[in-house]
């Protein structure tokens, strides 16, 4: 892990109306860390990710994502900075209108200009990577929870993006296929050397994977360290989340 | 006033609504002109709306023809205008009833789909894993379906007519002894450009009505799964209704120019 930020959010503030969700909020993401992000349903922490991906603008605060302000580029700058984010989504959103080979094939054909052969090669590949290389020609209904979760991972990953989001990634899996995935993050995070930003409940993902921890309350970076420094916190409201 | 008040928020909604699609409109058409154009996506949907809305396309006709023959012949009989009947049907058909009735059911059939479509991509997180892979979901979602809906629906509505005239020929084969090569003399006699080229013209707007419509609806909706049943029905409901008004201004225009 270097001391080089790779997402830098300072003072973030965003409301909607009257509501104020982040109130200066900070976060540092250095390179090849693993840092997650706790806090209660509703604090804020989806808000935070879509501001910080640029799904979603903010009222105050400057939010750099590998050293690129994103409130002051252009769409098809922003376009490029997100081909160096992977993002993996709650519920997976895969393109349910097309097999899992044309999922993990949208990103390339965009973005690389490779040949046939060299796309064929790079989804099975990432396909591989997560231990799935028999359902390249399924469509995502046709998958399971967990598997949909992996074939997910594996289109977040295929343009080896610098920087992971996962959003949940163990929410509403067992407990079985919710370690897989763990495990398969770490050996993502190892084999490709990512940063990457969790955003989680589970308490058993945030022990395994973390290097360090956040924790989101009433819309500010309340608290931040290892997992045992803030296991082991005397402050009831870091308590509650460590039970 | 309460009952006032309430139609007072439902006229002021309409017309927000009314400002946001003119919006989306013009979003529409700046990124239509602009690159990178997603070509094989719109090949895609002209399949899926063009090839996968023949056969329905073709049923209809099919039975209008039939049924607007065999509706007409008696009072044409009492007449003795019976003879008329070709050139009646095809102006009718032509003109008039083919382009609004197959707009109709495309409506249903295109409009509904791609509002439930993209209502349920917004609604599971789609869109913004388009958008987060650096992909412009507008260019690639809103501005295929629009401009494959606007090229399909001309071609759909003179697939539809032809039919229609084939049943109607029929009909008049069996109770008339008119031939299918007297029938279709005396449709060529009577048709004219000045019939093919204005219904040609508006089935365009009709086919960029239902496309646009239904894109609107299902991009803009809201409220989980409700919100896509809801952003299917009311994309059928409001194309339907624009159909009508399209097909007036139409008429209305056409009737300036000939006559």
């Amino acid at each position: 892990m270097e001391n080089k930020a790779v997402i830098e959010i300072k003072d973030l503030y965003k409301s909607f109306g009257d509501l104020e969700v982040l109130k200066d909020f900070n976060l540092n993401l250095f390179k090849g860390e693993n840092l997650v992000l706790m806090g209660r349903s509703g604090s804020g922490k989806s808000v935070m990710i879509k501001c910080l991906v640029g799904l979603m603008g903010f009222d105050k605060g400057s939010i750099k994502v590998l050293g690129n302000d994103i409130s002051k580029m252009k769409q098809n700058e922003l376009d490029q900075v997100r081909t160096d984010i992977g993002f993996l989504f709650q519920g997976s959103a895969l393109y349910d209108s097309m097999t899992v080979r044309e999922n993990l094939e949208f990103p390339l054909r965009r973005h690389r200009k490779n040949s046939e052969t060299k796309t064929e090669a790079l989804v099975k590949e990432a396909l591989e990577n997560v231990g799935l290389p028999q359902a390249i020609d399924l469509m995502p209904a046709e998958l399971s929870g967990g598997m949909q979760r992996r074939i997910a991972l594996a289109r977040a990953l295929i343009l080896k993006p610098k920087i992971i989001i996962y959003d949940e990634p163990t929410t509403g899996l067992d407990p079985i296929t919710a370690k897989e995935i763990i495990l398969l993050m770490m050996n993502i995070q190892k084999k490709y050397e990512t940063s990457s930003l969790i955003i989680t409940h589970d308490v058993d993902c945030a022990r395994v994977i973390s290097n360090r921890i956040i924790l989101l309350l009433d819309g500010k970076d309340y608290a931040e360290g290892s997992f045992n420094d803030l296991a082991a916190s005397g402050d009831p409201k870091i308590k509650a989340f460590f039970k | 006033m309460k009952f006032l008040s309430s139609y007072q928020q439902g006229f002021n909604s309409f017309f927000i609504e009314i400002g946001e699609m003119g919006n989306f409109m013009g979003r529409y058409f700046r990124e239509l002109f602009s690159r990178p154009f997603e070509f094989r996506e719109f090949l895609n949907q002209c399949y899926q709306m063009g090839n996968k809305s023949l056969l329905l396309v073709s049923v209809t006709g099919f039975i209008l023809g039939l049924v607007f023959t065999l509706q007409s012949r008696p009072t044409l009989m009492e007449f003795g205008a019976v003879s008329w009947m070709p050139s009646m049907i095809s102006i009718s058909i032509v003109r008039e009833i083919g382009p609004v009735m197959i707009a109709l059911i495309c409506a249903g059939r295109i409009g509904s789909s791609i509002g439930a479509e993209l209502g349920s991509m917004k609604v599971t997180e789609q869109i913004d894993a388009m958008e987060v892979s650096g992909t412009n979901p507008f260019k690639f979602l809103v501005v295929t379906r629009v401009l494959a809906a606007t090229c399909m629906l001309p071609i759909l509505v003179i697939i539809g007519d032809f039919v229609a005239l084939i049943g109607s020929a029929i009909i008049e084969n069996s109770k008339g002894d008119v031939s299918f090569t007297l029938y279709f003399n005396q449709v060529f006699e009577a048709l004219e450009f000045t019939d093919l080229i204005p219904a040609t013209v508006k089935t365009f707007f009709f086919g960029f009505a239902i496309g646009l419509v239904g894109c609107f609806k299902g991009y803009n909706s809201k409220k989980g799964t409700a919100g896509v049943g809801k952003a299917s029905n009311s994309a059928v409901v409001f194309t339907s209704m624009l159909i009508f008004v399209l097909d007036f201004i139409a008429v209305f225009i056409t009737d300036i120019f000939y006559n």
